[in-house]
């Protein structure tokens, strides 16, 4: 493989027709489907932050899904009983599961709709995207590759372990704050209805699905997956759930790395005769209690 | 005043019962296998219909909370090895498998039966203690709790079962070199675990409506509950179940439902953060120093 054509992979060819597929877009449909599709993205922009976390820095310990998970649930156990006045942030009242009004996002007095809004919410994920993908390929990214590998030899070669960890968490943090703010203002309204088990592992699912390692299968993938429990939603709504589950299932049971990575290293493989190259799996991954079952 | 004390012995006993019988058998899976079983509170849920189809059939209410237990442990057993067995050593993966196993089965089940069924009434009516009515039923329930944990003492530490089964707790390698079939080991303990879901379904059953979301109401307090337990099913489960029981009481009848259940979740990260073992992991600490002290003689 000569390293003048690094960037030919199908990962990236896949980016671009993304890319270019969601430019054209607004101009072959109508202003409902264009906001439907801005909606998606709010929620993908929470999927790249989970698959930062989880694919890049590999932080899969089950402690922070543990704490992190009851943290969710006190949060929403909290907001649900904000329903009285006496709970209230300035003028705002926080409303518990009546839920609270949201400012749209607009210009002036002008609220932003169509296609000035699904623009501005492209702007912003695929700037996010490509941000990860600079910070991936950065020093600072190849610390994380090395953390994810093998954590006590990251620490012995002097990185700041904690450090970087500390770092790629509020990194995800605040990308999983955009992705709320924009989902709310989106909406106008938001409640605590959305802040439950099911929301929160929601996203694990579709970073699962289609790949935690790579950040352009967890985008595109979460995308064609929101797009999927859409129209599933419509048109059969009580096996929406089941074939979700059944998905999920296939995915971790037959192709751990991810339907939408299995996908780019075939076509890898096939397309530019690359090996791809092997990550060993989970290394520093801890099993609770029982250490050493393999 | 002595009414006072007894409502919150009661509503203490009561939240004690719930949290460990709906954790114990969670438990057992984690302590044994390191895997949290997801789809438990959905396992309920399936003993919680067997137990109200077969008791509308006609079936006596024991014997249908039985044949709940034992179907569910089939269940089990079919899930461990079909989807479990292929992701020992992969927590988050087999976190979202059991997560999708249990979706599809509450799922399932609303397309089978629908959005509710008629549930069996409680037996045993109740009592009163000044102006308060308590159900004799969650005192069963209390009862009920104590017993199977005296069952499970025994199962574990008193039959051939039990022994393979630390063993390979203890340490899978030397247990298989020693001849113990660790596979089948795991597929009975996921079954037996699978078994306490269906029962402790079967008997909420009772007390609640039968709805295919059933094991959301039980699966978030059983989750902490074995997380502030810690791997020892037997020695931490009790434990937590005692420590959560009382905030939740205390809390829940002085502040309400919903701060009860902030002061149990707070608890939980409280307790990840200091004792990421859990109490029993704490125990274990204090057993391993003292017998260590005893051997340094």
């Amino acid at each position: 493989m000569s390293r003048g054509a690094a960037w030919l992979k199908a990962e990236n060819i896949a980016f671009a027709l993304f890319f270019l597929f969601l430019l054209i877009y607004p101009q072959t449909t109508d202003e409902f489907s264009l906001l439907n599709t801005a909606y998606f993205m709010a929620i993908t922009l929470m999927a790249l932050g989970l698959a930062l976390i989880w694919g890049k820095a590999g932080i899969n310990d089950v402690f922070v899904g543990l704490t992190t998970l009851a943290l969710t649930l006190v949060l929403q156990t909290f907001m649900a009983q904000t329903a009285g006045p006496e709970w209230s942030v300035g003028e705002a009242r926080l409303n518990g599961y009546n839920g609270m009004y949201v400012p749209q996002i607009s210009i002036g007095d002008l609220p932003l709709y169509g296609k000035p809004l699904y623009f501005l919410y492209f702007a912003i994920m695929i700037g996010v995207y490509l941000l990860l993908r600079w910070l991936a390929g950065s020093r600072w990214g190849y610390g994380l590759l090395a953390l994810q590998e093998n954590r006590p030899r990251t620490e012995t070669f002097g990185y700041n372990v904690r450090l970087m960890q500390v770092q790629v968490f509020a990194l995800a943090g605040s990308i999983a704050a955009l992705s709320g703010a924009l989902y709310a203002s989106w909406g106008s309204y938001i409640d605590p209805s959305s802040m439950g088990l099911t929301a929160a592992i929601t996203p694990v699912i579709y970073v699962a699905i289609g790949g935690r390692r790579s950040l352009t299968a967890a985008m595109i993938s979460s995308m064609i997956l929101l797009k999927l429990s859409q129209s599933l939603a419509s048109s059969a709504p009580e096996y929406a759930l089941v074939i979700f589950g059944l998905l999920a299932l296939l995915a971790v049971l037959f192709v751990p790395e991810g339907f939408m990575v299995a996908l780019f290293n075939a076509i890898d493989r096939w397309l530019f005769r690359r090996s791809v190259r092997e990550t060993s799996q989970g290394s520093g991954e801890v099993v609770p209690g029982r250490g050493e079952l393999v | 005043m002595l009414n006072g004390v007894f409502n919150a012995l009661y509503q203490f006993q009561v939240s004690f019962s719930f949290l460990l019988l709906s954790a114990i058998g969670l438990a057992v899976i984690f302590g044994m296998m390191g895997v949290i079983n997801l789809a438990h509170g959905d396992f309920m849920m399936l003993g919680a219909y067997i137990t109200t189809i077969a008791a509308t059939q006609g079936v006596p209410l024991v014997l249908a909370i039985v044949i709940a237990a034992l179907g569910v442990a089939a269940f089990g057993a079919i899930v461990e090895i079909l989807v479990v067995r292929r992701l020992y050593g992969r927590l988050l993966d087999s976190v979202a498998a059991t997560w999708a196993v249990g979706l599809i089965l509450s799922q399932g089940m609303l397309i089978l039966t629908g959005p509710s069924m008629q549930g069996v009434s409680s037996p045993f009516g109740s009592f009163i203690v000044g102006q308060t009515s308590y159900s004799w039923y969650r005192v069963v329930l209390g009862v009920i709790s104590l017993v199977l944990l005296a069952l499970l003492y025994l199962l574990f530490m008193n039959t051939k079962f039990g022994l393979r089964a630390r063993a390979t707790i203890q340490d899978p390698a030397i247990a298989r070199a020693l001849g113990v079939d660790t596979p089948r080991m795991y597929t009975m303990t996921f079954a037996l675990g699978s078994a306490l879901a269906g029962l402790a379904g079967g008997l909420f059953a009772l007390t609640a409506t039968i709805v295919p979301f059933f094991g959301t109401n039980y699966i978030v307090e059983a989750f902490v509950t074995v997380i502030v337990g810690g791997a020892n099913a037997l020695v931490g489960t009790p434990l937590a179940g005692a420590l959560l029981g009382a905030i939740n009481a205390v809390l829940g009848t002085q502040y309400g439902l919903y701060i009860g259940r902030v002061g149990l979740l707070l608890t939980t990260i409280l307790i990840i953060r200091v004792l990421p073992d859990g109490i029993s992991g704490l125990v274990e600490r204090r057993r391993m120093r003292t017998s260590g002290t005893r051997a340094g003689k």
